[in-house]
């Protein structure tokens, strides 16, 4: 065997098993997908079509007029709470909520994380060891005192209560990642910067900032995705129907005598959108071959 | 550059500056860099000591305290809660159950993990369309995991038992929610496809530091591709492999919402973990302080065994 | 803008991990001159160079520009300019911003930013990049931009940490020049930081040698490799550097005498007057620069007996290697001289220009 055929097959080698890889763990997402724009019939028809005979909009349809059609076709009358007349709301609060609490996560998390990297002083190990901790302590401990907690604040059943709540998860790990991204940052430009006559607040905001960005971004989308997929605290805190994030709210589907796998998976897909329009960002992001032209080695 | 530098004239054409410039005393308002460290350090330490160290503390508290989440009185109970958990046998079996999904998620992600790694590090063409589709699950919502896979896993019209009975695998359709060992193996498969690709993330990021220099050397010595990987990859990659093995050990056995959403910790209690277990007793129980004793049983586990492991880490690189 | 520094001190850290940068450092560096601090590396010249920036505030001592007291000064209050060892562009900006942002933060009026921008860019030939990011910008193209951002706001004071250590050698050499013309053009007060003995050496009007903190020789270039106060200063100044053998003092019939590989050389006036004073020290180490050796026939009397050990032609001359009874001795010959490996021959020491150096302090005899 040449050198070229060797090579030639190795590649075959590797696409095959690439592609047959990614086929299997994408299936799951693509078979969501599949039959979210299938009529009913076809959904549950033995064997299962693989690809839909006939494309219909129906469920995406239901879910963003909240007209539970299926729902009324099925039961004959239309309950206050059929699920899918609130999936705008809980879509709604689930931006509200995960915006929320980014911004405020990652905003406190950078200023301490700066602060933590530049300056020296006694207890800053603490820190460290909080951020892990942050990252051991399992949800289900604090969760119910939180709760205890919101309840005396006035907070449940309210979205604020759920941004306050998701803080205590984002927070250790906003720090954790803010401050490798700070520690990333070389002292020498912001240096540079103190001897061309800015302020400390001015180093921080003009130069430290806009380098920092790529990493604010990729904490910004971590924290965003934690808020975005979280369950439990939203199921502790909420009650109210209409408060709910899409978490707690699409569970709501398999409540009642008819579950209906086309909103179910319809709602799985526009739950998923965001996301994955995130995460395309997350990935350019993540390069971050920004500073390599600040300072070498 | 032949001595232009005499046409660079501040002093002169510019006539702006002077070449001595009166500099100005620092000027009192003007913020010290300790407190600007000071102020920047504020907003964290109230949010993290009200949000996070109360509640745990919180919790630890509560573990001694007979709390029923519907009414505000609270008695202290002494160790009644722990003496409650460890007379339950649910409890017990919950921790095993909780070894045996904490275990088997973390191996198969580790393996698996490692092996997509590997793959995903080849310098090929398309490569970045692949890394994006495989480390996608990763952030899929539980709950969108969780509603996938009941459809998936539906006896009757689920795709997983038509393509089983199309292929002659089985012969009548598999409950799985209702039989506990099917139960437990596919909330398993749904933790191990959303959390293997933290696994490559992390493995991928050591491998790209890995110097090529490394690979060309052992090439020139006549290593052949397999022990190029036991050689240099593996002894790489250790440190970074201990490190997420011990934090997938953790989280793992902390998960709550991957079991739940899919199975309710059923059939029975045959999928409950520690965490699962808690949860119930404060919810369909009412027993808080029961919960929160569970809490305190999962850090202390969890503590001790990281202190171990990282002692046996710890010795092991001397 | 005359730098005087006063019983400076910089000291690292707590407990058992104390280290002390730089100790009682006094040093005046008069206004308009260009003052190199060299020494290797952990010598504490890059820290001294920080506490005149303002980056580090001295543990204790005092720092003056002129005859104001900086020491408690932000580095923005004093009106220096800094040129960093991996120049710390500001990555996110294009050279344009780079160079007006000192003023920017000093809101100096757009159109005189504009003006000095352009004046200094075309000064610096980089007027046809100043709508580029750093990173778009090859290594000595970088480092004039740094020297721009310097020079732009006409400080009291140019700071330079190894601005020209990144750069290729070609480069290096031609930028050295510049920098020495520009100083030239320009007469501010520079300091200048390097390891490199030759830079320093080429391109200042004084320079200050330091070793673990202390400042060890403090003179013009030609001082300095005339008469170096120590074998330290001695070793580090002058490449190849000087040759040191140990040697016994001895008295003579003539007076003082050098016994050095089994050979007795009679000293020179001076020199034999400063040991007669001090005739308890017998140990010494005998300093000679390359350029003061010669070759002899090994029979001639008095000369050291020395074997070639190898031969490195570098064009205009010829540096050789020799073991004299034990100990590696370099030579610098015209190219021309026959020589080749293992040969036996005669060294001849020029008397006039040999340094003699205490054998235990290290402190040269004079």
């Amino acid at each position: 065997m040449t050198y070229e055929t060797r090579r030639r097959l190795r590649l075959v080698l590797l696409y095959t098993t690439l592609v047959t890889v990614t086929v299997v763990i994408c299936f799951p997402l693509a078979w969501a997908l599949v039959t979210s724009v299938k009529p009913n019939d076809e959904m549950l028809r033995l064997p299962p079509t693989f690809l839909p005979e006939r494309l219909t909009a129906d469920h995406y349809r239901a879910l963003l007029t909240g007209r539970a059609m299926y729902f009324e076709a099925a039961t004959g009358y239309r309950p206050k709470t059929a699920p899918p007349q609130h999936f705008l709301a809980w879509f709604f609060n689930s931006v509200v909520v995960s915006v929320g609490t980014t911004v405020i996560s990652v905003g406190v998390s950078t200023l301490a994380a700066y602060s933590l990297t530049r300056f020296s002083f006694p207890g800053q190990r603490f820190f460290s060891y909080f951020s892990l901790m942050g990252y051991m302590v399992p949800s289900v401990i604090f969760v119910f005192p939180l709760f205890l907690l919101m309840a005396r604040l006035g907070l449940t059943d309210r979205l604020p209560s759920l941004v306050l709540g998701y803080i205590s998860i984002t927070l250790p790990f906003c720090l954790w990642l803010m401050w490798a991204f700070f520690r990333g940052i070389p002292l020498e430009v912001e240096e540079a910067g103190l001897i061309d006559g800015a302020s400390r607040l001015q180093v921080f905001w003009q130069i430290v900032l806009p380098l920092a960005l790529p990493g604010i971004i990729a904490t910004s989308i971590f924290s965003f995705v934690v808020s975005w997929n979280d369950y439990l605290i939203a199921r502790i805190f909420m009650n109210s129907i209409s408060q709910l994030p899409l978490t707690v709210g699409v569970m709501h589907f398999f409540e009642g005598v008819h579950v209906d796998w086309g909103l179910m998976m319809a709602s799985a897909v526009l739950m998923t959108l965001p996301l994955s329009i995130l995460f395309m960002l997350v990935q350019r992001h993540l390069i971050v071959g920004f500073g390599a032209g600040a300072v070498k080695g | 550059m032949s001595a232009p530098y005499g046409r660079h004239g501040h002093a002169g054409s510019g006539g702006a500056v002077a070449l001595t410039v009166f500099v100005p005393p620092p000027r009192r308002w003007r913020l010290s860099d300790r407190q600007v460290g000071v102020l920047f350090m504020v907003p964290f330490i109230l949010v993290a000591a009200a949000f996070i160290l109360w509640p745990v503390l919180e919790a630890v508290r509560l573990a001694f305290y007979s709390k029923s989440p519907f009414r505000p009185t609270m008695t202290y109970v002494g160790l009644d809660n722990f003496r409650y958990l460890f007379g339950d046998p649910v409890f017990w079996a919950a921790l095993r159950q909780a070894v045996v999904w904490t275990l088997s998620s973390t191996i198969l992600q580790s393996i698996l993990g490692v092996g997509l790694a590997l793959l995903l590090h080849q310098a090929i063409r398309g490569i970045n369309v692949f890394r994006g589709l495989l480390l996608f699950p990763y952030m899929v919502p539980t709950v969108v995991i969780a509603l996938i896979w009941r459809w998936m896993f539906n006896p009757e019209f689920g795709i997983i038992n038509a393509t089983l009975l199309r292929f002659g695998v089985i012969e009548k359709n598999i409950y799985w929610f209702s039989e506990p060992t099917w139960a437990m193996a596919s909330v398993i498969l749904l933790n191990v496809w959303k959390f293997t690709p933290f696994v490559v993330i992390c493995v991928l990021a050591r491998l790209q530091m890995i110097p090529v220099d490394l690979y060309d050397a052992a090439r020139v010595d006549g290593a052949s591709a397999w022990q190029r990987f036991r050689d240099i990859t593996l002894p790489q990659l250790k440190a970074v492999l201990s490190v997420v093995v011990v934090f997938r050990t953790i989280w793992t056995f902390n998960k709550f919402e991957e079991i739940y959403l899919l199975t309710r910790g059923g059939p029975g209690t045959s999928t409950f973990n520690l965490a699962v277990y808690g949860f119930e007793q404060a919810t369909a129980n009412l027993k808080l302080g029961v919960a929160a004793a569970t809490g305190v049983v999962m850090l202390a586990l969890l503590f001790t065994g990281s202190a171990l492991y990282l002692r046996l880490i710890g010795r092991q690189e001397e | 803008m005359e730098i005087r520094l006063q019983g400076v001190e910089k000291v690292f850290g707590r407990g058992a991990r104390t280290v002390r940068a730089v100790r009682a450092l006094d040093l005046v560096i008069p206004s308009g001159e260009f003052v190199t601090l060299v020494g290797p590396s952990g010598c504490g010249k890059t820290t001294t160079l920080r506490m005149i920036a303002g980056l580090e505030r001295p543990t204790a001592g005092r720092i003056f520009f002129g005859d104001r007291d900086v020491t408690d000064w932000e580095p923005r209050d004093r009106n220096v300019a800094m040129v960093f060892q991996n120049y710390a562009l500001y990555p996110h900006m294009n050279v344009f911003r780079n160079l007006a942002y000192g003023l920017r933060v000093r809101r100096t009026a757009p159109e005189v930013i504009d003006r000095q921008v352009q004046d200094t860019a075309r000064v610096l030939e980089i007027g046809s990049y100043l709508d580029r990011k750093p990173r778009e910008l090859s290594g000595g193209q970088r480092q004039r931009v740094a020297l721009g951002r310097a020079i732009v706001r006409n400080p009291a004071v140019f700071l330079m940490d190894e601005p020209l250590s990144n750069l290729d050698a070609k480069l290096r050499l031609t930028t050295r020049a510049e920098l020495k013309r520009l100083h030239l053009e320009l007469r501010t007060t520079t300091v200048y930081v390097t390891h490199d003995q030759l830079e320093a050496m080429t391109m200042s009007d004084r320079v200050a040698v330091m070793h673990d903190g202390v400042l060890q020789q403090y003179d013009g270039p030609a001082v300095l490799y005339e008469r170096p106060v120590n074998t330290f200063v001695a070793g580090f100044i002058g490449s190849p550097p000087m040759n040191f053998l140990p040697a016994t003092v001895e008295r003579s019939q003539t007076g003082m005498a050098l016994q050095v590989a089994g050979v007795t050389v009679a000293l020179p006036d001076p020199l034999r007057r400063a040991l007669d004073q001090r005739a308890e020290r017998r140990q010494v180490v005998l300093g000679v620069r390359p350029e003061h050796l010669r070759f002899q026939s090994p029979q001639v009397a008095g000369v050291l007996p020395a074997r070639v050990f190898v031969v490195e032609p570098v064009g205009a001359e010829t540096y050789v290697d020799l073991l004299v009874n034990g100990h590696r001795v370099v030579a610098r010959v015209d190219a021309d001289t026959a020589v080749s490996v293992d040969d036996k021959v005669g060294l001849v020491v020029d008397l006039r220009r040999i340094h003699l150096f205490d054998g235990e302090t290290g402190q040269a005899i004079r």
